[in-house]
């Protein structure tokens, strides 16, 4: 140790490094000024001086001013430079030059602090590109099938080893292109989809429109070659919601080539092409599906495009996983996956959230998602883990009032909800700062209705009209609607669905009470409730949630359009459904944000639902970890590959 | 011919009691189960694709038709297919049953490796702080909940300093922390039960007349004293067992063991009866079994006792 130090305690009195900064700076202000001899004319190179030092191509890019200013005024401009340039060097030249006082008058110590500042200085959070990250998941894992349907599909997998034919704007949910380059849109039922080239699955083989076309007919159970329902290998097949996926919506499909395939639809349907190059249907390769068969893809291997390529499936362990050195986006890709900051994914299985978290804490992990927010709170602020909030997978819990009768069968009493001003008035009585704060995490927005995510959500004009905390002038809008002494309603609420549902909803019984709407809490399990809600027989309200997809028709054609499944709030007086009709015919995107902005601000405006807040989930991940998300993201499956995980000392 | 008898009653009794409580797990799910809602996305998923599923799962006949063909199937060993994963419900237990079995027989030689020998301690030591010692561990280790003492072990042994992994299943090291989270609570049961079985033998006849004799005192503990002493620790062993699988289901959560437990309540909350069905048949036939291998240790110990005693 100390032989090292004596010798570079040598080498200090050889060069110090005050001369050769002064030299260095010597140097750079001679350059400069040798550029204004030579560059100080009425020629428009005079801008791309050394001083200015910006790339040329982004000189270019930029207007140019030089012509229209004297030549005077440039002259001064780079002569004030060139001071600064000069004082900066002296500066540095002179803090080195107290440096080496010190090391020349002091000992060894001090060269072995200055040692340890370059150390942190060289300690630098630097992205670690060969790095493993070790995921844990709660998240019960069967295939590595990512078309398999419901909650059987294994998320994970489905969004590493596969991608899907579009992806979503990170802040506006706008389709983006991925696998599929463009969708050409020839009339509102004909579309084209031109299918990106240069893609390979991990295979090898290229992917083209006959995969596309093949995934399509896949989840569609269309296939003869597809294994599922009825013909299927395993018992119970591939049962899906999404049985009619396709058989539907398409009348007919046609290769116009490898990379192009024409679809017609029976009627304008603008969701349809979020629907068809989504999440719900990864793309697998035609080739590798149809050679190996269901069965093996959905146990053994796994095979697709996306951004890691699966190694190995250690089943109830977890799964292995690589980078693909081959994929298709760079790291910084606009939208989803991206070639991946680190070599190697492990994902293991912890059902436990606080065996997760010691996980993490003893280095066997580095991040963990999807996680309920009181677990993760105490160790919010502690230094050694980033806590990291989000909306969850139903972000906003809301209450729905039944308007479907206008008087109660049973009592024959009018439906109070008919009435904006008691719809109003349930809106205006709750307190959601207070629920936010005191039972929530503190970071969540009140409820404007819908996952803020999804394409066309008005957020700043939602914000500006929220419906503020107001009990006296809740009072007076039921007493103005004719009930001064207030309503008896029920209030149906799914107790096993999410936990915070039974505490949620005695705290708006509380609030509602101190204005006079009195409710009787009538629990259900799920397993009865959302078929409960279906028929719209029973009056009252109906606790209800929305789901995180960027594609608002499974939201707002199930919920809020006249002919929802579980639309129990409609509002035939009102513009609402004409709207939910307009956007599913405007194919032209942006016109269909348009009219889902009006349609939410309308929506929100008539009281339609009693909003209540959103609902987080949390993600924590050791310090060393950066997961960053856009707005319109779920910090989850779907983002692993922009995870950097930053070198340690 | 007396013995084998003995196994076949005990065989029909157990193939009764598996029955029973297989149908009873039959008849419950079914009642308070609805494994297409597990299945299917709540959002957006029509009444058509729920009939479409349960078509699929067999689940739309009526109770007892489907008690019918469960019955049927079960004889030819057949326990019918998973709902959410790619198999036979026996074949996906079947691949279970090892960790489990790991698991619950290393939790076993904690229990008894600490609790017999410390039961031996405490009543040769009555009254001394050993046995006061002995005593606490026992109240510390029957009044701790295992979840909480695995999470605990977690935090000391494996987070502060690293002795342990967190959690899973590969190696050694691995299988420690929930063995001993395990296995604490049984060692307690085993010590109380070591304890006064030795101190009631301790004060026989018998033990007075091996003294007498001249027998060393070690010779009088271990081949006298402690032989008589294990016949209601033998007895409990087969109970303990029972307790040992069941404690399982939640150790195997906490430590993320890919077992039969955490297979249970994966199953349980996602409604696949035939798994559930299928695991408890083997839960249930396990324990039986272990009952028996028991009742038959008797003999071993105490080969005064005749089958027809059993």
């Amino acid at each position: 140790m100390s032989t090292r130090n004596y010798w570079k305690r040598l080498g200090h009195r050889r060069l110090s490094r005050r001369t050769l900064l002064r030299a260095s700076a010597r140097a750079g202000v001679g350059a400069a000024g040798i550029a204004l001899v030579g560059c100080g004319d009425d020629d428009d190179d005079a801008q791309q001086t050394v001083v200015q030092a910006q790339p040329q191509e982004q000189q270019q890019a930029q207007p140019q001013p030089a012509a229209e200013q004297p030549q005077q005024q440039q002259q001064q401009q780079q002569a004030m430079q060139q001071e600064q340039a000069e004082q900066q060097a002296e500066q540095q030249a002179e803090q080195v030059e107290q440096q080496e006082q010190q090391a020349q008058q002091g000992t060894v110590e001090a060269i072995e602090r200055e040692e340890a500042q370059q150390d942190v200085e060289a300690a630098e959070p630097e992205i670690d590109l060969e790095a493993t990250l070790n995921l844990a998941t709660g998240r019960y894992t069967a295939g590595l099938d990512g078309q398999r349907s419901g909650s059987q599909t294994n998320y994970v997998n489905s969004s590493t080893v596969f991608d899907s034919a579009m992806n979503n704007h990170p802040e506006t949910a706008a389709l983006e292109p991925n696998l599929v380059e463009t969708v050409e849109l020839i009339d509102p039922t004909n579309l084209i989809f031109h299918v990106a080239q240069g893609i390979n699955f991990h295979s090898g083989t290229p992917y083209t429109a006959h995969d596309l076309q093949f995934n399509w007919e896949r989840v569609s159970s269309a296939a003869e070659y597809h294994q599922g329902g009825e013909t299927s290998d395993h018992p119970n097949g591939w049962g899906s919601a999404r049985q009619t996926f396709g058989t539907e919506n398409f009348s007919s499909y046609n290769l116009i080539d490898d990379y192009s395939i024409a679809v017609e639809t029976p009627a304008p349907n603008a969701s349809l092409v979020a629907s068809i190059t989504g999440g719900a249907v990864v793309q697998h390769s035609k080739e590798f599906v149809e050679t190996n068969g269901d069965e093996y893809v959905d146990t053994v291997e796994a095979v697709g495009t996306g951004p890691f390529v699966f190694q190995e499936h250690l089943p109830d362990v977890g799964f292995n996983y690589t980078r693909y050195e081959g994929y298709h986006k760079d790291r910084d890709a606009l939208a989803g996956p991206r070639l991946a900051w680190y070599k190697d994914l492990h994902v293991r299985l912890r059902p436990e959230p606080l065996a997760q978290i010691a996980g993490i804490e003893a280095g066997e992990i580095d991040a963990a998602y999807n996680l309920p927010t009181d677990v993760v709170a105490p160790y919010d602020g502690d230094p050694r883990f980033k806590v990291l909030y989000g909306p969850s997978g139903n972000p906003t819990h809301n209450i729905m009032f039944n308007t479907h009768d206008a008087v109660d069968e049973v009592d024959g009493v009018p439906n109070p909800f008919l009435d904006i001003r008691v719809r109003e008035a349930a809106n205006i009585a709750i307190n959601r700062q207070a629920i936010i704060e005191g039972l929530l995490t503190g970071v969540e927005e009140p409820s404007y209705g819908v996952y803020k995510g999804t394409i066309g959500f008005p957020g700043e004009a939602l914000r500006a009209r929220q419906h503020p905390y107001d009990p006296e002038r809740a009072k007076q809008l039921l007493a103005e609607a004719g009930y001064p002494d207030g309503i008896d309603v029920d209030l149906h609420i799914v107790t096993d669905f999410q936990v915070i549902v039974p505490t949620m909803a005695l705290i708006v019984q509380q609030d509602l009470e101190a204005v006079g709407i009195r409710t009787t809490i009538i629990e259900y399990l799920s397993s009865e409730y959302f078929a409960e809600v279906r028929t719209f027989s029973k009056p009252g309200m109906f606790y209800f949630f929305s789901n995180a997809s960027a594609e608002p028709e499974s939201v707002i054609g199930a919920e809020i359009s006249e002919t929802g499944f579980y639309s129990v709030s409609v509002y035939p007086e009102t513009e609402i459904h004409e709207l939910y009709l307009a956007q599913k015919q405007a194919m032209v995107p942006a016109e269909r944000a348009d009219l889902i902005e009006q349609l939410y601000t309308l929506f929100y405006d008539n009281y339609s639902w009693l909003f209540l807040t959103e609902i987080s989930a949390a993600s924590i991940t050791a310090a060393n970890i950066n997961w960053p998300v856009g707005p319109a993201e779920l910090r989850g499956e779907g983002t692993l590959s922009k995870i950097q995980k930053l070198k340690t000392a | 011919m007396q013995f084998i008898s003995l196994l076949l009653i005990r065989l029909i009794q157990t193939i009764f009691v598996i029955w029973v409580v297989v149908t009873i797990v039959f008849v419950v799910a079914r009642i308070f189960g609805n494994p297409e809602a597990a299945l299917l996305p709540p959002f957006d998923t029509t009444e058509a694709d729920y009939e479409k599923v349960r078509e699929r799962l067999g689940i739309d006949k009526p109770l007892y038709t489907q008690y019918g063909i469960f019955l049927k199937d079960a004889v030819q060993g057949d326990l019918g297919y998973s709902f959410i994963r790619a198999g036979s419900a026996i074949d996906i237990v079947a691949d279970k049953i090892l960790p489990t079995v790991k698991l619950t027989a290393a939790g076993l030689v904690v229990a008894i490796g600490l609790g017999i020998p410390l039961g031996i301690l405490a009543a040769l030591t009555r009254g001394s702080p050993y046995d006061w010692l002995a005593r606490l561990i026992a109240v510390f280790g029957q009044a701790t909940p295992s979840f909480w003492l695995g999470l605990m072990l977690i935090f000391f042994l494996a987070v502060r300093v690293d002795w342990f992994p967190t959690a899973g299943a590969e190696g050694f090291r691995a299988l420690v922390l929930p063995a001993v989270s395990l296995g604490l609570l049984s060692a307690a049961g085993f010590m109380r039960l070591t304890r006064s079985g030795m101190i009631d033998v301790m004060n026989t006849d018998f033990i007075r007349t091996a003294r007498a004799k001249g027998l060393n005192e070690r010779t009088v503990i271990v081949r006298h004293a402690l032989r008589h002493a294990m016949i209601p620790v033998a007895t409990i062993l087969g109970l303990e067992l029972g307790t040992l699988i069941a404690g399982s289901v939640i150790i195997e959560v906490v430590f993320s063991w890919p077992g039969l437990g955490r297979l249970m309540i994966e199953s349980i909350l996602k409604d696949d009866f035939p798994t559930v069905q299928a695991g408890v048949a083997v839960i249930a036939f396990s324990i039986a079994m272990g009952n028996l291998l028991v009742d038959i240790s008797y003999r071993f110990i105490d080969p005064r006792i005749q089958a027809a005693e059993l």
